[in-house]
């Protein structure tokens, strides 16, 4: 089967985000004075064949762990994970 | 003696450096990313570009590369690993380094000269070249911030493996003068045993006066005199 | 446009507008082909005869510039030109604007038009080794001449580190003639051994064609007849004509054709489409 999975990956929070503190910054001078705090991640959508859908999320843990995130400096989440159309049995 | 360089899709400071490293009287192999033989290479150089584009992340592509395995073989029986800019990014992610090397405070890509002061002596590296001095090598980067845990920043600077700290031209703290935000300046680290280092900076740039520095040819004659002196760093047997 | 295998009719208002070509250019088509052309003609014809590719509103005044010398290796005609230097190399170089795609989408604009100028040279065999820009931008204390402005430095920038070619220098002025129409011109040098200088006519039958590079997209097609086009509100409508960049590409691009110079079995490169024919 096939699975759209959705993952977001998060510089720890201990790490500084410059880029979230001009975009913060950025949003208040636009009027957006509401802005408490900005941070940039990134996310990455995979599409997977896998029997179900916790080998489909074991299965992009593991690629988590391996390349998308560097441990240092970055968290993971998996946000979702459905079937597509195709996919469905 | 021979310097291997090794050269990923997007590494574009491999002529450089094998320009310095012959300027410096050596010889200067290419190693390619999909080879597996580092060609009797004495020390390995990774240099600085965009490896696989910087993709995803600054190194996080090149360090699964087949070449990679044969440098990290080699830097655990002993071997010279010099990590350059893009290379520096590529040993963290490939651990042989800790830490990591993230987008630079300004957010700016900085191109310009950098001064920096040599922190310990215990590398050959950089073994010879006092603290007091203060050189000038130039960066070119825009993910050079290094960042690490307490603990990790902690035990480099009790272990004496800062290599080099970012200072201003006068050789005082750099502050708002360092050119990425480093955490504690730091501008190049070794490993526990000094055979692997890893530094932001570009030594092959300042490798010649026409260039406004000869400070980073010192490195590279370092480098060769360690080998030819101290046969624990000679190209160890495969 | 689609392609069609059917018989060539005379196109339509709208099918010569997607081509950027005028009634005027067309008639001009019929008269040298002796016949309609086909669809795929069209589209060929509307790229290299846009204003990118022929710079047809410049030509006049682009003629009384020197083009010959006894230095003179390759005059224009080729993908750039080049100069003898001295101890057997010559420096390759070549400069083009990239204005319309900049207008619309700066950084990227911008970026592509550092690629197609590299390309320019690399497709010579010579080995870039410096960009430079010149460029004009209406006043800088409006938002929007600002916006074009930090989008156009950041696409240069950020193109030119990825492929690893310094940008040493270039000219910037700002006028309100220009706050319309920016302009964007990227040069590009390299350096080449006399021997390895390629170029693009080729010849000899049976020879095989090979094309190389990034898969097009949808963005960037119609994106050479785009810059024929007078840029309005709804130009950012075109958007997707304007080609989003890969550097990283470009520079395994680059590292190939550079190997490949001066091989025998290699008869000519050329960066397609072409700029300028001989015959205008």
């Amino acid at each position: 089967m096939t699975w759209v999975v959705e993952v977001v990956v998060q510089l720890k929070p201990v790490v500084n985000d410059p880029q979230g503190l001009v975009v913060r910054d950025g949003l208040r001078r636009l009027g957006f004075t509401g802005v408490r705090a900005a941070r940039i991640g990134k996310h990455v959508e995979l599409e997977v064949e896998a029997d179900s859908e916790q080998d489909a999320r074991e299965s992009v843990a593991a690629m988590c762990e391996k390349l998308l995130r560097n441990p240092v400096i970055e968290d993971y989440r998996i946000d979702s994970v459905r079937a597509t159309a195709e996919g469905r049995a | 003696m021979r310097f291997g360089i090794t050269v990923f899709p997007g590494t574009w400071s491999d002529r450089d450096c094998a320009h310095a490293v012959e300027l410096a009287g050596h010889q200067a192999v290419m190693l390619w990313h999909k080879d597996a033989d580092l060609r009797g290479a004495d020390c390995v150089i990774l240099p600085g570009g965009f490896a696989y584009g910087d993709y995803l992340r600054a190194g996080a592509v090149a360090r699964f590369a087949p070449l990679m395995e044969s440098v990290v073989a080699f830097a655990d029986r002993g071997g010279l690993v010099w990590g350059i800019c893009n290379g520096f990014q590529i040993l963290c992610e490939a651990h042989l380094l800790p830490g990591a090397l993230t987008r630079n405070g300004s957010l700016q890509f900085r191109c310009e000269p950098s001064w920096l002061r040599v922190e310990t002596q215990s590398s050959p590296f950089t073994a010879g070249i006092a603290s007091e001095e203060v050189l000038q090598i130039p960066v070119s980067h825009g993910e050079g911030r290094y960042v690490a845990g307490e603990g990790t920043l902690d035990g480099l600077e009790r272990d004496e493996r800062v290599a080099f700290r970012y200072v201003a031209k006068d050789g005082s703290p750099a502050g708002a003068s360092s050119p990425n935000g480093s955490m504690r300046d730091i501008a190049g680290i070794v490993n526990p045993a000094g055979n692997v280092l890893g530094m932001m900076p570009h030594p092959e740039r300042a490798c010649e006066p026409l260039l406004g520095s000869d400070d980073g040819m010192r490195l590279f004659l370092n480098v060769a005199r360690a080998v030819s002196r101290d046969t624990a760093f000679a190209a160890p047997a495969s | 446009m689609t392609l069609t295998s059917d018989a060539p009719t005379v196109p339509s208002d709208a099918q010569l507008a997607e081509v950027a070509l005028t009634r005027d250019e067309f008639g001009s088509v019929v008269q040298q082909l002796h016949r309609q052309p086909n669809s795929v003609e069209l589209g060929i014809l509307g790229a290299l005869w846009s204003e990118h590719c022929s710079y047809k509103t410049s030509r006049p005044l682009l003629r009384a510039l020197p083009t010959a010398g006894p230095r003179v290796l390759q005059g224009p005609g080729e993908n750039a030109g080049a100069v003898d230097i001295g101890d057997g190399l010559a420096c390759v170089f070549k400069i083009e604007s990239h204005n319309h795609p900049s207008a619309i989408e700066p950084y990227q604009g911008a970026a592509t038009g550092v690629g197609g100028i590299l390309r320019d040279v690399f497709t010579m065999g010579a080995r870039p080794v410096a960009l430079l820009d010149s460029l004009r931008f209406g006043p800088l204390d409006e938002p929007r001449q600002r916006h074009l402005f930090e989008g156009v430095v950041a696409g240069i920038g950020g193109y030119g580190n990825c492929v690893g070619v310094p940008t040493v220098g270039g000219e910037l002025y700002f006028d309100s003639c220009y706050r319309d129409n920016c302009v964007v011109n990227a040069m590009c040098v390299g350096i080449v051994e006399h021997g390895k200088l390629m170029r693009a006519r080729a010849s000899g039958p049976g020879n095989a064609v090979l094309l190389v590079g990034a898969d097009t997209g949808r963005d960037g097609i119609h994106g050479a007849s785009f810059a024929s086009v007078r840029l309005d509100a709804t130009s950012e409508e075109r958007r997707p004509a304007v080609q989003v960049g890969n550097p990283f590409l470009e520079k395994c691009l680059m590292e190939a054709c550079l190997e490949l110079a001066g091989d025998p079995r290699i008869v000519a490169m050329q960066d397609p489409p072409r700029a300028c024919d001989d015959a205008v």
